[in-house]
């Protein structure tokens, strides 16, 4: 390459950074707004609750039966001490979800690891799709693993390819004289590189146990990658040199003319005893960061076991749905189509892109020689990994961003396709106007379905999910109803002489409550009381002083009226009003008939 | 022989009598009195004669008090016994009929926001307009400044449920900003910041919310939109508009 050609990428590598960092600051900047506008969702609450366990108690204990791994609560740290909280009660919304939220707006500067592996336009493209997709905008506002998972996905792969690009040098001693020289490439680039891919491995080991999915796609896509692409090679290979008479070391010198960067089958027993030291340093990185976050600093050596027995569990759970059991064709039919009343909703750009780009890196001449194995890899793992969380019959919405994310990339590299297939000026200028328009589009759903149906069924994202009233009225209401219920008990110690200090709210189902503890936080814990069970309440209930406040759900509703019957309270108890938790289950609030008279004195 | 005959009279008469509160079941019937119940006219506070105006009434889809709602010092009891019309002077009618209807929810999850001045109030599925959860409001527009008398509201009435929070306000400011008047307003705890109201709930039934908008001395509403809000309701997180009537001239 000469010196004009060298300044020209350097040129080009620096405005593509620059465009990406602006593209990840734009992606940040809008992603924080109103952070708190949606009702907070069971699944967050639950997160949020596990998260302040750590802060105030120091050690995440892993469940293996929920709350996934520590990485979440971990990177909540900083969060609360940066923003003075030292208990739940102390944070809000805003305080928890600033954590996906940062990492989706990284997971678009990782562009940068694979860059010269997509190519400029096609990571431009990507880094684009990646802001503005609704389904990740959404879900990095969300509190869970999910967001988190995809970034230490992408890392590994983005680490792992540096590390196949810095050890060329070291592995390709003898080149073809006309192929670049590496500059800057010191062997100690190849250790970090692999330290870091190992690292990445073990974060997504300590966030979500889901992430076995992603190995094994990885594990596959490379495995037909390597088999695929040495198969084709040496056959050309050993074509041409039967045709010119010539016969040249297949695989090996043949193919590092095009392909200085490939790994061959042949060479693959080679390739291991070149490189075993830095994978093993990434092989126990990996283990390492995974046990160090799973026990908790050293403070809980039974999390690392548990995380792995865990797999029996989730393996179940995957395998047969249970109130997640949804149909294969789940995630497309959210991401391509889903209408509901007047609204439709669809990410098609994405997936239309996302196929072109996996005819460009399946074609044997769609692609320039560097990026071709690298972009196969990335289409077999896509349609692998997409196979596997479609076929699991367990489904919820959020689960679809670790294919989406490869979607993404392949859309970029379907887009930077198009364009070079259409030669035609004009006709490349009307496709990216077209692929223009529909980011646009992209856009405004961002908005409407971040911003408008941000708590609606009409939302494909929005499942199981409480609604907007939940989240502003109802702990205001409770926490007058408390200082009437307060009132009513002082008054009456006044006169009994009676030490004041009972559980005024009884939160009653035998359904899932959450996210009701989360809304019920900056209250005393002692003045709540939570059963799952309604005969044991019945039995303890009698044992304590009335309480003030009964909530229960809509489903449990006749079974606690039932309950009131027989402790003699249902004459002094009646619903008061009702919030949406999730579709199909209201939350209701029953109210001691003395408390609402001090109440409404105070209305 | 003369036992016989009455006999028979009163058993044709019940007869009669019984087919024809059958067929009236059937077709639907018009909120009139029956026959002695409720006079035709009476006097209003301002010495005026009022009228009952003619309501006609969808078929009920249930019966009796429903089980699953308790009593509640916030909710209004609910009564099978006849309502009293509402009078009106002279010339009151419907004046809401195929009128322009926006909403706070332009896109509805159900149906279309014109049903909800169609003149259609049954209660199955093809009949109402449902809007998304949350706070959500739907807004006539008279065409001209008009005397509201009255208001008759069907929310929903498959099943016996309450809706939280309904308000009806009427304003000639299309943006609801200047000169609103609230006319009916049961949420008491101001959730939704339109004021504290003390109107109580109530369970939605075949007959609709029946509301008089006019002051203690007779004197009606004159605005040329209402406005009428509603934040879900005891069976699930959305808003629904069977039919809205606005009795007026």
């Amino acid at each position: 390459m000469s010196s004009q050609q060298e300044s020209s990428n350097r040129g080009i590598r620096r405005w593509l950074a620059i465009a990406i960092a602006l593209i990840a600051a734009a992606a940040l900047t809008t992603r924080l707004v109103e952070l708190d506008k949606r009702p907070m969702h069971g699944d967050e609450a639950n997160q949020a609750f596990k998260a302040a366990e750590l802060l105030t108690s120091g050690v995440y204990v892993y469940d293996r039966d929920d709350h996934h791994g520590p990485s979440l609560s971990y990177f909540t740290l900083p969060a609360f001490w940066l923003s003075g909280c030292r208990r739940l009660a102390d944070c809000d919304e805003s305080t928890l979800r600033i954590v996906p939220v940062v990492f989706g707006a990284g997971l678009i500067l990782l562009l940068l690891l694979v860059a010269d592996g997509l190519g400029p336009l096609a990571t431009l493209v990507a880094a684009v799709l990646s802001a503005f997709s609704p389904a990740m905008f959404f879900y990095s506002r969300y509190y869970i693993q999910e967001t988190l998972l995809v970034f230490f996905t992408f890392a590994a792969m983005g680490c792992g390819w540096r590390f196949l690009q810095s050890g060329a040098a070291e592995r390709w001693p003898t080149q073809a004289p006309n192929l670049p020289s590496p500059s800057g490439r010191k062997p100690g680039r190849r250790y970090a590189w692999a330290i870091a891919a190992g690292g990445c491995v073990g974060m997504m080991h300590a966030t979500k146990e889901t992430w076995v999915l992603a190995a094994l796609a990885a594990a596959v896509a490379l495995g037909v990658v390597i088999s695929w692409q040495l198969g084709l090679a040496a056959l050309w290979q050993n074509l041409r040199a039967c045709l010119g008479g010539q016969r040249q070391n297949t695989a090996l010198t043949g193919l590092s003319q095009q392909r200085p960067d490939f790994v061959g089958a042949e060479d693959l027993p080679g390739w291991l005893r070149h490189n075993w030291l830095p994978l093993a340093a990434a092989l126990l990185t990996a283990c390492a960061t995974a046990a160090v976050l799973l026990s908790s600093f050293g403070q809980n050596w039974r999390g690392p076991v548990d995380s792995l027995l865990a797999y029996s569990d989730y393996l179940h759970r995957g395998g047969t749905g249970g109130l997640h059991r949804n149909p294969w064709y789940f995630y497309f039919e959210r991401l391509l189509a889903f209408r509901s009343g007047a609204i439709f909703c669809s990410e098609a750009l994405i997936g239309a892109l996302a196929a072109v780009g996996c005819v460009a890196a399946l074609l044997p001449r769609g692609l320039p020689g560097p990026q071709r194995w690298f972009c196969r890899f990335l289409a077999v793992y896509t349609i692998v990994l997409t196979g596997l969380y479609s076929l699991l019959p367990y489904k919820t919405p959020w689960c679809m961003l670790s294919f989406l994310h490869g979607m993404i990339l392949l859309a970029g590299l379907g887009a930077a396709a198009l364009l070079q297939w259409l030669r035609k000026p004009v006709l490349q200028a009307i496709a990216a106007l077209v692929m223009l328009l529909g980011v646009v589009q992209l856009a405004d759903q961002c908005y409407r379905l971040n911003f408008v149906f941000f708590a609606d069924p009409r939302n494909p994202h929005v499942y199981a999910h409480p609604v907007s009233h939940l989240h502003t009225d109802m702990p205001p209401l409770v926490e007058r109803l408390v200082e009437a219920a307060v009132g009513c008990t002082e008054a009456a110690a006044k006169q009994n002489r009676k030490a004041v200090g009972i559980a005024y709210i009884h939160v009653v189902t035998t359904e899932n409550y959450w996210p009701v503890p989360w809304y019920l936080r900056r209250l005393p814990p002692e003045s709540i009381g939570y059963w799952q069970d309604i005969q044991a309440w019945q039995r303890e209930a009698s044992a304590y002083p009335q309480p003030a406040i009964i909530l229960t759900t809509s489903s449990a509703q006749q079974a606690v009226e039932a309950a009131l019957d027989r402790l003699c309270w249902a004459q002094r108890f009646f619903p008061l009003a009702s919030y949406g938790l999730r579709p199909g289950e209201m939350l209701v609030v029953y109210l001691r008939d003395d408390v609402w008279q001090k109440f409404r004195e105070s209305l | 022989m003369a036992a016989r005959r009455l006999w028979r009279v009163t058993m044709s008469t019940c007869a009669a009598l019984l087919s024809g509160a059958f067929l009236a079941g059937l077709a639907g019937s018009a909120e009139t009195p029956a026959a002695g119940a409720f006079p035709k006219t009476i006097v209003g506070p301002g010495g005026q004669t009022l009228e009952a105006v003619e309501i006609k009434l969808p078929r009920p889809l249930f019966q009796g008090t429903p089980k699953h709602i308790k009593p509640a010092p916030t909710l209004e009891k609910y009564t099978e016994a006849p309502r009293p019309p509402f009078y009106a002077v002279a010339g009151v009618t419907n004046i809401a009929l195929n009128k322009k209807v926006t909403s706070s929810d332009m896109e509805p999850i159900v149906g279309e926001l014109s049903m909800a001045t169609d003149g259609d109030k049954e209660g199955a599925d093809g009949s109402f307009v449902e809007l998304g959860p949350g706070l959500q409001w739907l807004q006539i527009d008279l065409g001209k400044e008009s005397e509201i008398h009255g208001l008759c509201v069907w929310h929903f009435h498959a099943e016996g449920r309450v809706y939280h929070d309904v308000i009806v306000q009427a304003s000639n400011d299309p943006e609801f900003q200047r000169d609103v008047v609230t006319i009916f307003n049961n949420d008491f705890d101001n959730s939704s910041k339109l004021g504290a109201g003390k109107d109580l709930e109530y369970i939605e039934d075949y007959r609709g919310k029946l509301i008089d908008a006019r002051d203690k001395q007779g004197n009606p509403v004159k605005a040329r939109y209402v406005r009428l809000y509603s934040k879900g309701n005891t069976s699930n997180d959305m808003n629904h508009y069977v039919e809205v009537e606005v009795y007026g001239k």
